[in-house]
């Protein structure tokens, strides 16, 4: 076996295990998290002498993962379609219902290490539809860049904020219907 | 009426929660900026709405930073690379 052979066989061993969890994350599906996975190492062999320790061999395998999930949303959600807030607002614009002026409840202060609320928000997430559940992860996975999500994902800006505030709206609903008891 | 108003002569709450998230991402055009801040002033339900959208936004970095979480059993996981091995020999 050559070494490019060698490294692939055990960068398999070393990173499936995060590479597909972080997948299965992006994606919310088994299947396409599975087959993009494969073709995250696919590239890599294929790209080997490219890689030239500029970076961790995990950084490396991480942004093509990035790379393969913004192009498979490319080819397959491209179209985002309508996406309409008349469900939280009235026709000229004001809030529908007023259980948005109730605050929420975290008096401890620590929320985030709860690992109840944890797996809530993580379902909530799940439940966006993948369209927008999509550029909303890679959003905060490259910190905000908006323009960079755009340009990988081939959505437009206008579109992309629509789909982080509506996105947002049913958060929010997911989690008071779910956690914060507000109705 | 006071919602009507603001409406008229600022921005309606549905322009405003959608400034919020280009504010966030510090993309907001300057102008945008000062009437949403305007806004906020004067709406209590889109500065309620504010407050939340900030404790969401820890949130998100919250679970960015950590690793994703592990729905794979070893098993799969282990399937998983004796196929892929096999396949890249």
């Amino acid at each position: 076996m050559d070494k490019r052979s060698e490294d692939i066989q055990q960068w398999i061993d070393t990173y499936s295990d995060i590479l597909l969890n972080s997948a299965l994350f992006l994606l919310s599906d088994r299947q396409d998290a599975e087959d993009i996975v494969q073709n995250v190492f696919i590239s890599a062999f294929e790209s080997y002498h490219s890689f030239q320790n500029r970076s961790t061999v995990k950084t490396w395998l991480m942004a093509i993962l990035k790379n393969k999930v913004a192009e498979f949303y490319r080819k397959k959600y491209r179209q985002t379609g309508k996406i309409s807030l008349d469900q939280y607002f009235d026709p000229d614009g004001s809030w529908k219902y007023d259980d948005i002026l109730q605050d929420w409840d975290d008096k401890d202060g620590n929320l985030l290490d709860n690992s109840d609320f944890n797996r809530v928000m993580n379902e909530c997430m799940d439940k966006l539809p993948i369209k927008w559940l999509i550029p909303v992860k890679l959003y905060y996975l490259e910190e905000k860049k908006a323009d960079n999500v755009c340009q990988e994902t081939g959505i437009t800006t206008t579109n992309l904020w629509k789909i982080l505030q509506r996105s947002r709206m049913q958060l929010r609903e997911c989690l008071e219907l779910n956690w914060f008891n507000i109705s | 009426m006071i919602r009507r108003l603001i409406h008229a002569l600022i921005m309606p709450c549905k322009q405003a929660t959608l400034l919020i998230e280009q504010r966030n991402a510090d993309e907001i055009p300057f102008f945008q900026k000062i009437r949403l801040r305007i806004h906020l002033t004067i709406c209590k339900w889109c500065r309620a709405y504010n407050r939340k959208v900030q404790t969401m936004e820890g949130m998100m970095k919250n679970m960015f930073t950590q690793d994703a979480p592990e729905k794979f059993t070893k098993d799969e996981l282990q399937l998983f690379k004796d196929k892929l091995k096999n396949k890249l020999k």
